[in-house]
């Protein structure tokens, strides 16, 4: 089903967390997380994905995943990443789900925001000849 | 301790740091001569670390403010500051005056706030 074409120009802009973000089969999506950290000198791995949650499961289908170096601090310091997800392996559809954490730490960070993304099969809409004249 | 030239008057730094934490330092040196150019270096556990400014010129009865910084490493440290003066020739160590460092129990890993914060067609 295809999208109204505001609709799409504006999703291009990224949204705040919550709110609805509608792009076409085979782009990518930019997720950015934030957290503070305290603690030793760590690295992790965070976790980017998409997907759907059915009855509570949460079955990714896309996903990105980064490894960040956390300075040591006796005080909390606040982090920001993002990284890029290929959204080739989802189907056209609307209410995906979108998770993020850090994957040796999954019960601190966890985070889960439902049915944030539609996806739109590329295509077509409304060809027609506008005019024709002689040149 | 007193110099020949300069006193070192005021070592600032902290009794204690957490491992891989930034370590400030600042050194305080009084002229007490007619010596032009002083300078200081510091050191801990056979390493260095440099301050800022490299050199002052300075004025006979003044005090001049060094900084300098270097990361906690995961053993107690003492920080040995000297201070140097320029002789015309060369650069002759002076005063000098020393700090422990101990090292400071550093928290478990931990996490708050971790969110989503926007996401957007890349």
């Amino acid at each position: 089903m295809a999208k109204d074409v505001m609709e799409l120009i504006e999703s291009e802009f990224g949204v705040p967390a919550g709110q609805k973000l509608t792009i076409v089969q085979g782009d990518k999506v930019r997720m950015t997380v934030s957290f503070d950290y305290l603690g030793p000198a760590k690295t992790v791995t965070i976790r980017y994905s998409i997907g759907n949650r059915i009855v509570g499961v949460f079955n990714e289908l896309a996903f990105n995943r980064g490894s960040v170096n956390l300075p040591a601090s006796d005080t909390w310091k606040t982090y920001s990443y993002y990284m890029d997800i290929s959204t080739s392996a989802l189907s056209p559809g609307t209410d995906y789900d979108v998770e993020a954490k850090v994957e040796e730490y999954v019960s601190d960070t966890l985070v889960k925001i439902d049915n944030v993304i539609d996806v739109v099969k590329p295509g077509f809409r409304n060809f027609q000849i506008v005019s024709y004249e002689k040149v | 301790m007193a110099g020949k030239y300069t006193d070192i008057t005021e070592l600032t730094a902290p009794s204690s740091a957490a491992p891989g934490s930034k370590v400030s330092i600042t050194v305080k040196v009084f002229n007490k001569t007619d010596k032009f150019y002083i300078a200081v270096t510091g050191g801990y556990n056979g390493a260095g670390f440099s301050f800022s400014p490299d050199y002052v010129m300075s004025v006979y009865g003044s005090t001049y403010t060094f900084t300098g910084s270097f990361t906690m490493p995961a053993t107690k440290v003492r920080v040995l500051i000297n201070s140097w003066v320029w002789d015309g020739t060369k650069w002759i160590v002076d005063d000098y005056m020393y700090k422990d460092i101990a090292v400071t129990a550093i928290a478990e890993p931990s996490f708050r706030n971790f969110k989503v914060l926007d996401y957007s067609k890349a």
